[in-house]
């Protein structure tokens, strides 16, 4: 395997954007910003110590969404040792999910809701909606990203949607 | 109901499904970032979610992080403390050394070196300790392997 190595401007030029779309990821998965942030800046510092990349920067991206990922999900893991934090969360946005919505609320309001809903799936289903509907990424770079087959990749994606329109269907009634 | 709406139905019964493809996925998009009126109360959920989801597509994109500029810069700032603090020890060294010549007595440099020599006696005393102490821990480990 051929590694020429890049230097650091070019590095840094290659994941101006693909930060964005790291950071956007962990803060689905982690839902706070400080700890999504965290989490771009060491798999970030990773990558690049490990520099022989240029040979692989075509899959660069879906190398560090894998990743992302699998930091995040140690950092979720982890957080179950302080596990009512989560809990406490998460019951706040059950509450608020009780909300009515009506042609009344303005589209602020109603798009905090879907957010709510949304960050109120499943770890894997949140994850899985998000590359494909938020960063929309092919099938095939989800079952890499994710370590997922193609139907288990479809079987998720289908039931982290239906769930949402279910739940925001359930606030018009 | 008018036909583009029939038609938009349809793409999200295969959107629910997990079945459509990413071009069908963003006529879903464009569609909802459209209507507004007179749509079927039963597309809300799908028009708060498809904005939902556009509006994210953009959120964070000034997000920034260089954190090796600032790995490098942290370690750029210990090694400068650490070349400080190597300079000015050394030069109050220095500085110490030259007093001892210039102003101090004979004598006084004589208590010192024999102050000196007294530790390092004391140190080789030690370690003569050290040693016998060494010797038992041999003859206890030929004890054990014998």
């Amino acid at each position: 395997m051929s590694s020429i190595s890049m230097d650091h401007k070019e590095f840094v030029v290659l994941f101006k954007d693909i930060e964005v779309r790291l950071y956007r990821v962990a803060r689905r998965i982690l839902i706070s910003h400080e700890e999504a942030q965290d989490s771009v800046q060491e798999v970030v510092i990773k990558i690049w110590e490990r520099k022989n990349i240029k040979a692989q920067a075509k899959n660069i991206e879906a190398y560090a969404m894998t990743m992302i990922k699998n930091h995040c999900l140690d950092r979720l893991k982890s957080k179950q040792a302080n596990f009512l934090r989560l809990e406490d969360d998460f019951d706040d946005q059950l509450d608020s999910t009780d909300d009515t919505l009506s042609a009344q609320n303005d589209v602020e309001e109603r798009l905090g809701a879907v957010e709510k809903v949304v960050n109120l799936l499943p770890e894997k289903q949140r994850t899985v909606w998000h590359l494909r509907d938020v960063e929309g990424y092919s099938f095939e770079e989800i079952e890499a990203i994710m370590d997922m087959n193609a139907t288990a990749v479809r079987v998720t994606l289908s039931r982290a949607r239906k769930e949402i329109r279910n739940q925001i269907a359930k606030q018009y009634e | 109901m008018s036909e583009d709406q029939k038609h938009i139905k349809q793409l999200l019964q295969k959107y629910l499904e997990a079945k459509t493809s990413l071009e069908e996925e963003s006529q879903l998009h464009r569609f909802f970032s459209q209507a507004e009126q007179r749509l079927d109360s039963r597309l809300y959920w799908a028009r708060d979610l498809f904005k939902y989801s556009s509006n994210e597509k953009q959120q964070h994109s000034d997000f920034e992080i260089s954190p090796i500029e600032k790995g490098r810069s942290s370690i750029g700032f210990y090694r400068m403390a650490a070349a400080i603090a190597a300079l000015v020890v050394t030069s109050l060294g220095v500085y110490r050394l030259e007093e001892n010549y210039q102003e101090r007595k004979m004598q006084e440099a004589y208590a010192e070196t024999r102050k000196a020599f007294m530790l390092i006696a004391d140190q080789l005393q030690m370690a003569q300790e050290q040693t016998v102490y060494l010797d038992y821990i041999d003859q206890s480990m030929n004890k054990l392997l014998k």
